[in-house]
Order: C-alpha cells, then structure tokens, then sequence
C-alpha cells in the first residue's frame, strides 16, 4: 500500500519532485554559482568545470537596487507556489506590499534583506488562517517578515521566523483594561494560542 | 473536453524551443532588445570555467550565456539561451488562452529576433502540477488522488511515504511525452502534495513559425495524460 503519511507521524522525509528539464522558476538564483552541475569539491584535479552565475543586466556588481529587485522576484516565486489558494486581490496588495517594503527609498541598508524561509513561514500562516484581513508587512533587522493586524489601539503582531516558527504579540482590550500576552510557537499552533483573544476583530475581511 | 478547474493545481506551466544551431553572444543581445520591453526585469547569466589543479589562476569568464525576462510580479519569466528559449507562467494559471497568446507572442518575439529562417529541433510543454492533500488523520491512500502507482509484490509491498514514479518516452507519434509523479512536501499547513509533472514534445527540425500551430494538439495529449493520471478526488479538491 502506498500512502501520503503526515510527516508529524514519521521521521521519513517526503520524496522531492524528480527533476525535468530546467523550469524558469528553479533558475530564481541570481548570483552565486547553480547547482544543476558539478560541485567544485568533487572534481578531480586538473578538471575544467563550467559554471554559470546570474546577475542583474546592467550591473556590473552588487547594487542595493540589484539586491532588493533579486530578492522581490524571489519572495514573490516563493508566493506563485500558494498562488492558487490565495485571492487574486489579496495577492495583488500583497505584491504592492512587497514592492513598497523593498524599495531604495524604504529600505535600510543595513538591514538583511527578508529571507525567502521566513517569507515561506508568513505564506503557510495566511493560508492556514484562510480568507483573512491582510496585514500590514514589515520586517525585522535580522531578515524575519512581520506581520501586523490592527483593529483601532488592538494588534496582533507575528514575526515569522524560518521552518515555520512564529514570535506572536497580542495587545488586546477586555472592559477597557488592557491586554498583552505574546509567545513564541509554530504556525499550526498559532490558531489555538490566540483562540481566546476573538482573533475575528482582527483578521476578519470587512 | 478538457474540465476548467476554478482553483487549478498548474505551479508552472512552460515551453521549451530548442534551436538546431546555438546563438552566437551577437545573437543573444539582438534578441534581447525585442524581448526587454516587455518585461520590467532583465537579467544576465554568465558563464565561468574553473580549473582545477595547483596552477588555478581563478574563474576564467566565458561571457554571456543566457538572458531572463521577468515580469514585476514574477507571473512571466522567459529565459534565452544559445541552445534555445523557455517561456514560463507561474501560478496562479490563468487558463489555456492566456498561456497560449503568451507563447505567440514570445515566438513572434523571436521570430524578429532572430529571423523566420532560425530553425528549430525540438520544442515541447511541460506542465507541473501539484495536488495538495489535507490530512485526515495522519495516513492518505495515494490511490484515492492518483492512478499511477508502481505494482507492489512481496516483499516490496511494505508501507512506503515516498512515491517517485517516471514514464518515459511515451510514443504519441509524432509527439513523445513523459509523466513523472512524485509525492512532496506541500506548502500548506497540515497538508500532503502529490505532483503530476507532464512533458509533451516533438523532436524534429522546423522553423519557429511552424511550431504556434501545434499548440492545441500538444495541449490536448497534455490534459489527456494529467487526466489519467488524477481521480475525481483530485479534480474536487481542484473545484473546492
């Protein structure tokens, strides 16, 4: 018998795709050299190898232009893979959002850059939370994507780290009094931890 | 009839032209300047030889070797090469009218390019799908979302996750196709994925203006091969 098994119940990892011909989207690499050819450390000496490294046409370093746009190309391949559960607006905005946080004249230089393994962890929350408000979209100096829901003085704040761990912040208002717990979990548990604080009032599309 | 899925499961859809005689660089950069006004993104692939041995001066470079165009919200990318040209949609797939006016429009795009005289030798559409499967519990038969499955005997028939099945060279004369099926990891939460990768294409010389017409034909044999290869499982999560 042959199963999809929940890899929480099993230590066996799940087989990757075999791979094809190159597809576009596994060429998202834009500098550095690819992996589709032979590592350098396994060459015998005295062998020629080829390789080959992408870069942004008319730059001949590495620009803070060059890296923001290689880095809004990659965060939104990344999307493109939960683009079918996501909505067509909802996505669009998302882009704006992208586009707006990684811009010369927002960004900060020293800053990292968002990670596309953080960014992965935001797309497997919103699509666990469903047709949800969208958030406001921020970053953190370490290259962790924030997302922020408000609903007047009330927030929820989760920072999204890679592999799917999430750093949350409630401040919530019962009576007048305020509110705030935070935690650090995994987005499946996320859902759960916030149950008590009518998560609605926030993520809710009006 | 091929079905319309509300929530297609396509994460890319591509189309290969291969040439039957590579691009020189002055090739490559003419071409270029039909493509860049399309495309808000231009990218440069450079090629490097490394040499390996004590005397190693460094990477020798070996100039240009491909161009990327992509679109601001990475929909549409189209990678030229010397050895021939990709165009590629990603997800969400916004259906087969679309898909098929973007391929006329890039090979038009080539055609001035490179001239109505480049011949080609192979071209082919590769589809690569991916079902996402909730879990119910923590054990899915693949059987109930797919139909091709390796034969089980003996002492293989122990329960096995991983799934990695290749059908090669299929012979729909004049076109070959190959299906490759494999069991992934899904980029939802709580979810399984099965992908259904499909690969139609012809190897024989032509012009690239031959090749527009063909489209449906391929795209026909490619929905009947991802159709038998999928249940009607699979199609309702695609409808949910």
């Amino acid at each position: 018998m042959l199963d999809l098994v929940d890899p929480r119940a099993t230590a066996t990892p799940l087989a990757r795709p075999l791979p094809g011909f190159p597809t576009a989207s596994t060429h998202t690499a834009m500098s550095g050299i690819t992996s589709d050819q032979n590592s350098v450390g396994s060459a015998p000496r005295g062998t020629a190898l080829t390789k080959t490294a992408w870069r942004s046409a008319g730059d001949g370093g590495r620009s803070l232009a060059a890296e923001l746009a290689d880095r809004r190309f990659a965060l939104k391949v990344a999307a493109s893979r939960v683009a079918m559960h996501l909505n067509t607006s909802w996505r669009a905005g998302l882009f704006g959002q992208l586009d707006f946080l990684l811009s010369e004249e927002n960004w900060e230089p020293i800053d990292e850059l968002p990670s596309v393994a953080s960014f992965t962890t935001a797309l497997r929350l919103v699509t666990l939370l469903g047709a949800v408000k969208r958030p406001g979209l921020g970053a953190t100096a370490q290259g962790n994507v924030v997302l922020a829901w408000t609903n007047g003085s009330q927030k929820l704040t989760v920072e999204c780290q890679p592999n799917d761990l999430v750093r949350w912040i409630v401040s919530h208002y019962v009576a007048q009094e305020r509110e705030s717990a935070a935690g650090i979990t995994t987005v499946a548990r996320l859902p759960i931890l916030i149950a008590a604080y009518e998560p609605e009032k926030w993520l809710e599309q009006r | 009839m091929t079905p319309i899925y509300k929530r297609p499961p396509v994460i890319e859809a591509l189309f290969e032209v291969r040439f039957a005689s590579e691009l020189d660089v002055a090739g490559l950069s003419k071409a270029r300047k039909a493509f860049d006004r399309r495309y808000d993104n231009v990218s440069e692939e450079l090629g490097y030889e490394i040499r390996i041995d004590q005397s190693s001066q460094g990477a020798k470079s070996l100039g240009l070797s491909a161009l990327r165009f992509d679109r601001r919200d990475a929909t549409e990318i189209v990678i030229l090469r010397k050895e021939g040209i990709v165009m590629s949609l990603l997800a969400p797939y916004q259906g087969w009218d679309y898909f098929s006016s973007f391929i006329v429009g890039e090979l038009s795009s080539l055609i001035r390019s490179v001239g109505e005289g480049k011949r080609i030798s192979r071209y082919g559409m590769r589809f690569i799908n991916r079902i996402d499967i909730p879990f119910v519990g923590h054990v899915t038969a693949l059987d109930r979302y797919i139909t091709v499955l390796p034969r089980r005997v003996g002492v293989l028939g122990a329960a096995s996750s991983n799934l990695a099945c290749h059908i090669g060279a299929m012979d729909f004369n004049p076109y070959l196709a190959n299906l490759n099926v494999s069991t992934a990891s899904s980029p939802l939460i709580n979810h399984g994925a099965i992908v259904v990768d499909v690969d139609v294409y012809r190897e024989y010389e032509a012009s690239i203006s031959d090749v527009a017409v063909e489209l449906d034909r391929v795209r026909r044999l490619k929905n009947e091969i991802f159709e038998a290869a999928i249940t009607d499982s699979s199609r309702a999560l695609f409808n949910a």
